[in-house]
């Protein structure tokens, strides 16, 4: 009797490891994680070489992990017991905010920033003709540092775009939007509780200016609606930290009025050769990333020709935030050409030339720029 | 392998364990011991099991040399001992003695970089203490070369210790008893010892790997978290790894000694070292320091003695300068102690103050590898850092991290240890232990499968 309870520990031990090794190899191996947003690892190839250099070995306990039964109830059984028990309330780079997901900025090295603006200055010279604009938007980091954990670390993004608007060379505009933002940070949701993105309403302030009655806006002269499109999106700081209970969250597009004069527009993919009539791809709404709505995803390339006949033509070089922004700017120009240079391996000096651009924008979200190294290499037009 | 990785705990585990028992003999289980751990160890060092095997055969088979002259035995441990060392010394140290002589004569001899056989200082010290205890005729020389390779290559304290003395289980390599309460209570050790490594010491470590690479940029206070991070993970790492070695062992009827006793507890330098990696410390007292003379000779001989011994413990840790630092550091300390301190009457609080600040500080010249690291911390430990006493970091790091704080001092007291003893003997205390065990392995394994690859801190020595 004395000692029962190692005899049903004992029983215990070896139902949890034989039991879970048992549960592997009858379940199917599953090929993607939703709750994680990424491929899982795969059995590896036994073979004498992959055995001989230790590959299977090392690639063994990989697939193990990311096939072990119950995985996505551990992981947030793990960051449960981390966030509550524990205490620490960041994951991955992520803090668990009052209401919201908050990823962490680190201050790049000067001389990175410094090589950046040099570059864009280069580019502006090589291509005179157009006008050049940069919008850098702030993450939420920059506006809710109050609802951080106490003590929380993270550097200053208003430091990074003062530093950055300061020493922007001529003949760039800067486009702050951050007084904009700062006014209605508490009465507007300017980003996705669970994604690191802005929300298209954040988009529009910053497109229109206007930071009341955002259900009706006027873009180019034309009446737009609000409507949501999807309304259970988990986004990527949920996927990359792990802490959930903050979503969903829901997606929102502007729509014309049906009274609006029309616009006709055409939507060309070149990396897929795909025509489409709309900015939006409703198809992506069904997938674990929604924010793919806008433009498709990431492309290297997008052309939009409209029948808007302003003489304007404006060339957008974006990261992913420019995705909700773009939109907007379609029923303003005859041409809206959206170059990402993190995907982009073109002769840029040719597009901008061949494109006659009357604006070139450069929409960049901080988190991206500040670690982005693809739009120096774009710039500097070595492919 | 290692113990914390899944592909341990849900495939070579049960295999392993379901091999051993469904075979009644102890001489196949002895076999069966052997393979798996060959099976253990080439799954980490494909190549390097040839080696272990090599030293395996040397060592039995000059043993039974040993065993069968009496004029040339003295000879026979002479070579043993210099063949164990030289593939020690080459697989460990070539590397770094030739960058030293490189350094210093301004020579730049060619150095083939090899990579270190993983458990190679383990398994050459176990194999020297049954050539020297055998050469001192405490036991016969093993004839079985099965329980020899089973002796050495004993798979759960293979691979960082602790370091197994053949006297201690040379009757348990022929007879040994199996039971399930035997079984439970060794699988509940390792539980405690997975606890320790997968919830505490991966945590302290990522806080600590945090303020590393914050570089010099810290404060005080900083320095002094990170520091007292770095010492519970690696007193739960290591000691985490000696609980689970030795659950492991017990749960195929060995008895292994104990290898740590609240080392932090210590009341003295000298203490300390009484109660941190015991295995090892008693190596070198056993073979070295004692064979020296102990401390039965002149003080200069004594103090040489303690010099040796602890510049052996140093370079036993690593190929680096800073453990031969850390080495002659806790060599200085103990001198000083010995001659000096013990002899003044100081309150005990005061005492375990001092006691932990010199091991706390003696971590920061284990951890730096390059030195100008370890002045800026050892400067900032005291007062001069670049952030001042204490900065926003600091208190982040401080109340974020004061939970899990809590839980590794709680486990570093004696008081914790004691009440987990005495729940053996009532039945809330019993019941507790199954239901502990229970969450503290499932939850250990939560953390396991979604932490990447976690190595032990104590596989570089």
């Amino acid at each position: 009797m004395k000692n029962l309870y190692a005899k049903i520990f004992a029983v215990f031990f070896l139902i949890v490891i034989a039991g879970a090794a048992v549960l592997h190899f009858m379940t199917p191996d599953r090929a993607y994680s939703a709750a994680e947003k990424r491929n899982l690892d795969q059995a590896p190839e036994l073979s004498p070489e992959n055995v001989a250099a230790g590959v299977f070995m090392d690639r063994a306990e990989g697939y193990l992990q990311d096939q072990f039964p119950f995985r996505d109830q551990l992981m947030q059984t793990k960051i449960t017991v981390q966030s509550t028990l524990l205490r620490n309330r960041e994951s991955q780079g992520v803090y668990l905010a009052d209401g919201m997901l908050v990823e962490r900025f680190t201050m790049p090295p000067e001389e990175e920033t410094a090589a950046l603006l040099a570059s864009l200055e280069a580019f502006a010279a090589r291509n005179p003709g157009p006008s050049y604009s940069f919008m850098l938007v702030p993450n939420a980091v920059a506006f809710y540092r109050d609802r951080l954990p106490a003590y929380a670390l993270t550097d200053s993004q208003d430091e990074y775009i003062d530093r950055f608007f300061f020493s922007l060379p001529e003949p760039f505009e800067a486009k702050d939007v951050r007084q904009l933002f700062k006014a209605v940070k508490n009465d507007v949701l300017l980003y996705y509780r669970t994604d690191h993105h802005w929300t298209t309403e954040a988009a529009c302030i910053a497109f229109t200016g206007q930071t009341e009655d955002l259900a009706h806006v006027t873009v180019s002269g034309r009446g737009y609606s609000a409507y949501t499109v999807a309304d259970r999106f988990y986004g990527s700081l949920q996927s990359k930290s792990g802490f959930t209970g903050l979503g969903p969250d829901a997606i929102r597009i502007y729509l014309p009025d049906r009274d609006a004069e029309p616009l006709f527009y055409s939507v060309y993919y070149p990396d897929t050769q795909s025509l489409e009539s709309s900015v939006y791809d409703t198809d992506k709404l069904a997938t674990d990333d929604p924010y793919q709505v806008f433009l498709s995803g990431n492309h290297p390339l997008v052309e939009i020709e409209t029948s808007a006949r302003t003489g304007k033509r404006i060339l957008v070089i974006k990261d992913s935030y420019a995705n909700a922004y773009v939109p907007f700017l379609v029923p303003g120009y005859d041409r809206v050409t959206v170059l990402d240079p993190r995907y982009y391996y073109e002769d840029i000096d040719a597009l901008v030339k061949s494109g006659r651009f009357t604006e070139v924008l450069f929409l960049y979200n901080v988190n991206t720029l500040s670690a982005d190294t693809s739009l120096k290499t774009v710039l500097d037009n070595r492919q | 392998m290692v113990f914390s990785s899944v592909t341990f705990l849900f495939l070579f585990l049960p295999a392993s364990l379901l091999l051993y028992y469904i075979i009644p003999d102890i001489r196949w289980k002895n076999v069966v011991l052997f393979f798996v751990s060959l099976v253990f160890y080439a799954w980490g060092e494909p190549v390097y099991v040839i080696l272990m095997l090599y030293s395996i055969l040397l060592n039995y088979a000059f043993g039974r040399v040993m065993g069968r002259t009496q004029k040339y035995k003295k000879q026979v441990l002479v070579f043993l001992i210099v063949m164990n060392l030289l593939i020690l010394g080459f697989f460990k140290y070539y590397g770094f003695l030739m960058d030293t002589v490189n350094s210093l004569t301004g020579l730049s001899l060619p150095v083939r970089q090899l990579a270190l056989p993983v458990g190679i200082s383990f398994y050459t010290f176990q194999a020297l203490s049954y050539d020297i205890d055998l050469y001192r005729g405490k036991f016969p020389p093993q004839k079985n070369f099965i329980a020899f390779g089973a002796y050495i290559t004993m798979f759960p304290q293979l691979i960082a210790g602790p370091i197994v003395r053949y006297e201690d289980i040379e009757r348990q390599l022929t007879a040994r008893t199996h039971s399930l309460d035997g079984f439970g209570s060794g699988a509940l050790r390792f539980t405690a010892g997975l606890g320790k490594k997968v919830l505490l010491a991966n945590l302290c470590g990522s806080l600590f790997d945090t303020i590393q690479a914050s570089g010099g940029n810290i404060s005080t206070a900083t320095a002094w978290i990170g520091t007292l991070a770095y010492a519970f993970q690696i007193y739960f790492d290591f000691s985490g790894y000696s609980d689970m070695a030795i659950g492991l062992g017990e749960c195929m009827g060995f008895s292994f000694r104990e290898n740590f006793e609240d080392p932090y507890a210590c009341v003295s330098v000298t203490d300390f070292w009484r109660r941190w990696h015991i295995s090892l410390g008693t190596w070198f007292r056993e073979y070295v320091y004692i064979p020296l003379g102990g401390n039965r000779v002149s003080t200069t001989k004594h103090i040489r003695n303690i010099l040796v011994v602890w510049l052996l413990t140093g370079l036993w840790h690593g190929a680096s300068w800073n453990f031969v630092l850390w080495g002659l550091y806790y060599a200085l300390l103990l001198i000083l102690e010995k001659y000096v301190f013990l002899k003044w009457k100081i309150p005990s609080f005061i005492r375990r103050i001092f006691a932990l600040a010199f091991v706390l500080l003696g971590w920061i010249i284990f951890y730096s590898q390059e030195f100008p690291q370890m002045l800026t911390t050892l400067a900032a430990t005291f007062g001069f850092a670049a952030n001042g006493f204490a900065d926003n970091a600091a208190l982040y790091y401080l109340t974020s991290n004061a939970v899990l704080f809590g839980f590794c001092l709680a486990f570093c007291i004696p008081a914790t240890g004691i009440f987990l003893k005495d729940c053996r003997n009532h039945l809330p205390g019993r019941i507790l232990l199954a239901a502990g065990g229970a969450a503290v392995l499932l939850l250990s394994v939560a953390f396991m499968v979604t932490e990447n690859y976690n190595p032990f801190l104590y596989f570089r020595f």
